[in-house]
């Protein structure tokens, strides 16, 4: 049940006090993954399979006009309906499901190697690297993150890459810091110091003894990562500062839905129900394996 | 003393770097100011002179010097758009905002306090339950999301409220907190669902504490005991993450001011942002930026107060650790 350096971006760190409410101490290990989790899996492996075939599947274009009658309810031709301009709603959600997964993905995935790279180095070498790499991390930190994406995004044009970018600039920080407070409890353990005595190489110490054992709570961490830069970029696209339409994005479609909510509210509806579900299973599994992990975040 | 005095040097060091980082980000991003005011067909003449209006041509650590001594001394510089005085307008626009997120936040805390308390009191029970799941499918609801159904249902169906709208504080209190419910409504439910998640289970550790079996044991009534012994120790970190949670909020007020057309400063950015208006910009995130750092000074400052152990423990080698 801990919480997240990634949903809570801390700056209250900066301070000396490292003081992170570990949520983890009502909560018994688990020894089984849940029912839930699987629901949650199954849902995250349906809507990654319909996006990355969505070419493939027998539904009308996202960004056909004309096809059919507009603001149309749910039929079989449309199952989900159609929007304000006759476009079928099915599609757009399972097109504007790839811009969501591809950023809030590629943008973890920079926070994790970036983030975790530094926060190796920085907790392994300790002194005045530490302090640089800390140090800016906390000035990261120090910025409302949504907008200073904003601004990133405003200034060198909403694509797909630059908003991935923006958003993964604010991964970084939170991983870096788990993996830091990870790497310096590793390495003050006995199998280190052993293999530091021993004559092993730097290089080979990091590799084989610490990150095998920083992985894993990276990786929950990561995984509860995803929905916040999936929020993130809906946040964005809401605004109109992602990726342009026709091309589909839930953020997009909520905020076409938002200016004929009266008329239609079916419009909106359904990406939201779609943000809604993604974000809540990822951050029901994040949940789960943290317990079944063990992840303690008392000590970071 | 002194722990008030490291903290007040990291303060500064950290708000250098943020308007630091604000005047090169607007500076080295592509998209020169000359480009937005001119159009990008301008002569090469016509944004050469615009440059040296604009103090362009001189070179950046000169004009960082220059632009901070205008903004200690309160000149934000002007807008491209209309010409007013930047301060004017985030003046202006300031103080919805403080309103919403106050309002907010107490309308969190009448929430959160008791049902968090409740929830950790009562272990597992369906009450507990309830709170625990429904916070956590909370989490899961960005707020341009929350706000839709809100305006959807209270406005668009029921017409409790208007759908969008400000009406000033000196038009009535009343008018003023029509406008304001829904907004601070929506920002307030992400917050509850932190704040419960983190008020339960810290009352469950604090309840295990020795003092409270022995409070027990005197035979003291459960309200006294949560309120009493237990919820104080709880707060600390409450009012951690209350702090670390207004980076969260201040981006969620964009969001709000945008959908309800509240007159704060997000809407004031976002209006630059879409008209390209590079000072105004630079002057809102600033004020943002500056005041969720001293926020989280404050926060910082108020652990003594809260936890008295803090007062007598060691700071040693802090801030950037």
């Amino acid at each position: 049940m801990a919480m997240s350096p990634t949903t809570l971006p801390s700056a209250a760190d900066a301070s000396g006090l490292l003081i992170v409410p570990d949520l983890s101490g009502a909560a018994p290990r688990k020894r089984h993954l849940s029912i839930f989790f699987w629901v949650s899996a199954s849902w995250i492996a349906l809507i990654v399979l319909v996006a990355i075939f969505a070419n493939l599947l027998p539904i009308p274009s996202p960004t056909a006009i004309g096809n059919a009658a507009p603001g149309m309810g749910p039929s079989w031709g449309h199952l989900l309906g159609t929007d304000e301009l006759g476009r079928d709603l099915l599609s757009r959600v399972i097109f504007g499901a790839r811009v969501s997964l591809i950023v809030g993905v590629t943008a973890t995935s920079l926070g994790v190697v970036i983030g975790g790279t530094l926060g190796l180095i920085a907790g392994y070498a300790g002194g005045i690297v530490d302090t640089l790499i800390a140090g800016s991390m906390n000035v990261l930190l120090a910025f409302p993150s949504l907008i200073l994406a904003l601004v990133i995004v405003t200034f060198t044009q909403p694509t797909l890459l630059h908003v991935t970018l923006a958003i993964g600039l604010f991964t970084v920080a939170p991983l870096c810091r788990v993996v830091r407070a990870n790497t310096i409890s590793f390495s003050h353990r006995e199998f280190v110091q052993a293999a530091q005595v021993t004559g092993v190489k730097r290089r080979r110490i990091i590799f084989r003894e610490i990150v095998p054992n920083v992985l894993p709570t990276t990786l929950s961490v990561a995984l509860v990562a995803i929905p916040g830069a999936i929020l993130a970029e809906g946040a964005l696209s809401f605004l109109g500062l992602s990726v342009r339409p026709p091309t589909p994005t839930w953020g997009n479609m909520i905020s076409e839905g938002r200016d004929v909510l009266a008329k239609y509210p079916l419009i909106a509806l359904w990406p939201s129900i779609g943000m809604l579900l993604t974000v809540l299973a990822l951050n029901f599994m994040g949940d789960e394996l943290r317990g079944y992990l063990d992840v303690k975040e008392g000590g970071l | 003393m002194r722990r008030i005095a490291v903290k007040f040097v990291e303060l500064i060091v950290v708000v250098f770097f943020v308007s630091a980082i604000t005047f090169l980000l607007l500076n080295l991003l592509p998209g020169s100011p000359a480009d937005a005011i001119l159009g990008v067909d301008a002569t090469p003449k016509a944004v050469a002179t615009l440059n040296r209006q604009l103090n362009l041509d001189h070179p950046l650590p000169v004009r960082y010097v220059d632009w901070i001594g205008h903004i200690l001394r309160g000149n934000f510089g002007r807008s491209y758009v209309n010409g007013e005085p930047v301060s004017q307008a985030i003046l202006q626009h300031l103080p919805v905002t403080l309103e919403l997120l106050v309002l907010s936040q107490l309308m969190a805390f009448i929430v959160a306090i008791p049902l968090g308390i409740w929830a950790g009191y009562r272990k597992n029970s369906w009450t507990d339950r309830l709170a625990s799941g429904g916070s956590f499918a909370l989490l899961a609801f960005p707020p341009f999301i929350s706000a839709l159904i809100f305006v959807y249902l209270l406005a668009v169906r029921w017409h409790v409220f208007p759908a969008t709208g400000f009406t000033p504080l000196s038009d009535g209190l009343f008018a003023n907190l029509q406008t304001m419910f829904l907004p601070s409504l929506t920002l307030a439910l992400g917050s509850v669902a932190i704040y419960v998640r983190v008020l339960r289970s810290e009352i469950i550790n604090v309840l295990e504490e020795n003092y409270i079996t022995a409070a027990r044991a005197k035979g003291m009534p459960a309200w006294w005991i949560l309120t009493r012994h237990a919820f104080r120790p709880a707060t600390f970190s409450l009012v951690t993450v209350a702090g670390i949670n207004i980076g969260l909020l201040i981006g969620g007020s964009f969001i709000v001011e945008e959908i309800f057309a509240l007159p704060g400063i997000g809407l004031l950015t976002l209006d630059a942002i879409y008209s390209r208006d590079y000072v105004t910009v630079q002057g809102c995130i600033l004020v943002v930026a500056v005041g969720f750092v001293v926020i989280n000074f404050i926060v910082d400052l108020l652990y003594p107060v809260l936890d008295p152990r803090v007062r007598d423990m060691r700071v040693g080698r802090t801030g950037f650790r």
